[in-house]
């Protein structure tokens, strides 16, 4: 019995610095978060927050959100609602159609890389990293720079004059958004079992009916995390929109921007929130679509 | 008797990066009865698949021609051919139950609902997946998805079914059950079925005929007692099997025989009907369980001997290594019929050795080395 005294001690100190080192992985784990998502914290709490001023706290209050969807608060606050309200639909506008049209080509470049060979195929895999690697700036400003001369050239040739409008930015979101699209539907391709389209034929389906029956269900949740990314990054994209769009064709980011030029009001972190709550829904239905095909 | 598949010449040449050649199958011919249960039997590598591929129109040769049931398949895509496929590792449709399944090869063929269910329905019962209409593939044991895969193709009632190692993936029990049954329903449904393997046993098990296949070539094809018995070239005696193999030199031929002289040592007469001339290298193979081995108790001057080099108990069967010559070892297997009531033998004992000179083959290739050559012409043999 007395020789169990040792032995117990041991134990405790071993108990003791599990204790820490379970404490100390806790502290450093909700340090990381705390960096990451305080800002966001604060952006949502103070949306709800009673006082013009971001700083104090003044109780809480819905008056931002109805501000953005009746125009004027109690306090008789105007936030251009109108305005807030064209641009969303600007930007839904071209999120909507740019996702669809470079979904639809980002899955043809993806099915042509990975079921041909051809010549130049090396090159278009090289060419289709370009847009996710260069940075938005420079997209942008060649984009701005291309569509110039394009339009001067009309002028010239056919004296059709053409100015950047919300149909430039769409372009400028398609070309980006087809990169995007190609590399994830791509990595799906890649995945499928080749054994599975043999099958296909070797029950009697031609190629197009092995691609409608087997390839395109198959690859389909790749599509549509495609698309909702694509969707996603047309709604956040500041930059390119920036040099692209025209006057009157700003998208949310774009006049949210303008905004804070003027005031930073509450209103700014009520639309921020409720753009953080879109883009969350959508990630999580495609993390969703992507659980549920594997 | 009607060809069911024919092959015409058929080669096939891969061109791999940076353009090398590669040739899978070369100038191959061969004729698959209908209705008999075919099997292509050859070392991973071989080209099976590659040829299994031709016949079902994923591949096209480079050369020749593929003929199934008298129509030449040229330009006939994969849809369009009257054959099914059971595939490797059964490529069943992830996204679809195993009815759809079953389904998807009849609805390719337009036809009315009612009867799809029906086919299907029949085709589960036949290989007892009922109830398990509506599980997706992943739900299911590998044999399960082994009888989805096979219901898919028979199904479409091909005139002929081609498999590609469909039992691989399965556990030992389950293969030989599998193989079993397999035989049983080729055999009711009378269908021919050209089966892919590089198991010799289970070729030996479900086949009609066999064609051994190396290197892009088939060596020879025939019953699998042909195969066993009277194999053509050391490859397939080998491949098949086991098998003892005695290099000698004819020194004689006369009335149906040879008489080969093995490593420079020893005397062996078997029959053996053909022209040979005197002083040809050949090798002669003897199956190691129709050796039988007996204590060296006659004293005559008579028959084989040998000593015991290795005895190996392996529960059926006791394995003798022998040593015949200098060179030359004899792997005997004696089947374990009694227990404690067989002749044993101890290391280094002097056996007798015993074989029917009929179950001895004899192949017309080998080489020996130059020294076993010199000693031929030089000293005369020995005795028997
Ligand atoms: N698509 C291909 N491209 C290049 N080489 C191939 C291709 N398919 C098969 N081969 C080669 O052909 C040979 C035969 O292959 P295969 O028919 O699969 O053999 P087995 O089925 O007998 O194991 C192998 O050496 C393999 O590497
Ligand atoms: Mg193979």
């Amino acid at each position: 019995m007395n020789s169990a005294a040792s032995p117990d001690f041991k134990h405790t100190v071993d108990l003791a610095i599990r204790h820490v080192g379970r404490f100390g992985l806790w502290a450093i784990t909700l340090g990381g978060l705390a960096f990451l998502y305080l800002p966001i914290a604060i952006l949502v709490v103070y949306s709800f927050n009673a006082s013009r001023m971001n700083a104090v706290w003044r109780g809480f209050t819905l008056d931002w959100y109805r501000s953005l969807f009746a125009g004027v608060t109690e306090s008789g606050v105007d936030v251009t609602n109108a305005q807030i309200w064209d641009a969303l639909w600007n930007s839904l506008w071209v999120g909507g159609i740019s996702t669809v049209v470079a979904t639809i080509l980002g899955t043809l470049v993806a099915l042509a890389l990975e079921r041909f060979r051809f010549k130049g195929r090396n090159a278009l895999e090289a060419l289709l990293f370009l847009p996710i690697i260069i940075p938005d700036i420079t997209m942008g400003i060649s984009l701005l720079v291309l569509f110039s001369l394009l339009f001067q050239l009309l002028q010239t040739v056919l004296g059709v004059r053409l100015v950047l409008d919300l149909n430039t930015v769409m372009i400028g979101h398609i070309t980006f958004n087809i990169s995007y699209v190609a590399v994830t539907v791509r990595s799906r391709i890649a995945e499928l079992d080749p054994a599975l389209e043999e099958a296909a034929m070797d029950l009697g389906a031609d190629e197009l009916r092995t691609f409608w029956r087997v390839t395109l269900p198959l690859i389909f949740p790749g599509i549509l995390s495609g698309a909702l990314l694509a969707f996603t990054l047309s709604l956040d994209d500041f930059v390119i929109t920036f040099f692209t769009a025209g006057v009157g064709s700003t998208t949310l980011p774009v006049f949210v921007y303008g905004m804070i030029k003027l005031a930073v009001t509450p209103a700014i972190n009520a639309i921020s929130t409720l753009m953080l709550l879109a883009s969350l829904l959508i990630v999580l239905l495609s993390l969703a679509l992507q659980r549920r095909s594997t | 008797m009607n060809h069911a598949i024919e092959l015409v010449n058929v080669s096939k040449t891969f061109r791999g990066q940076n353009n090398r050649e590669f040739r899978a199958i070369e100038q191959l011919n061969l004729q698959i009865h209908d209705g008999e249960f075919f099997s292509l039997l050859g070392p991973s590598g071989c080209g099976k698949t590659t040829l299994l591929r031709m016949i079902a129109g994923f591949e096209t040769p480079t050369a020749g021609e593929v003929v199934i049931h008298g129509e030449a398949m040229r330009d006939r895509p994969a849809f369009h051919r009257p054959v099914n496929t059971v595939f490797q590792n059964y490529a069943l449709f992830p996204h679809l139950t195993v009815a759809e399944n079953v389904a998807f090869g009849l609805e390719m063929d337009n036809l009315p609902k009612a009867q799809i269910r029906s086919r299907v329905g029949d085709v589960l019962a036949l290989v007892k997946l009922n109830g398990l209409e509506n599980r997706r593939p992943r739900q299911l044991s590998g044999g399960q998805q082994q009888r989805v895969a096979l219901a898919r193709a028979l199904v479409k009632k091909p005139q002929v079914l081609l498999f590609d190692e469909p039992l691989g993936a399965l556990d030992l029990k389950l293969r030989k059950a599998m193989q079993l049954e397999l035989k049983h329903m080729q055999q009711q449904i009378g269908i021919t079925f050209v089966y892919v393997t590089h198991d010799q046993e289970e070729a030996l098990t479900m086949s009609n005929r066999i064609a051994v296949m190396s290197d892009g070539h088939i060596l020879q094809v025939g019953t699998p007692t042909d195969i066993y018995e009277e194999p053509n070239c050391r490859f397939v005696a080998d491949f098949i099997g086991e098998s003892n193999f005695l290099i000698g030199q004819v020194i004689e031929q006369s009335m149906g025989g040879i008489v080969a002289l093995i490593d420079g040592e020893l005397t062996l007469s078997v029959p053996y009907e053909p022209e040979i001339p005197v002083g040809k290298i050949i090798t002669l193979v003897i199956r190691p369980e129709k050796v039988t081995i007996h204590p060296d108790t006659s004293g005559e001057n008579h028959g084989l001997r040998g000593t015991v080099k290795d005895v190996v108990y392996i529960g059926t069967d006791t394995r003798f290594v022998i040593q015949l010559t200098s060179r030359s070892e004899l792997i005997v297997r004696r089947q374990n019929i009694h227990h404690g009531n067989l002749d044993t033998f101890t290391l280094g004992e002097q056996v007798q050795i015993r074989v029917a000179p009929n179950s001895i083959r004899v192949l017309e290739e080998g080489s020996l080395s130059p020294d076993i050559v010199q000693d031929t012409i030089n000293t005369p043999p020995k005795s028997v």
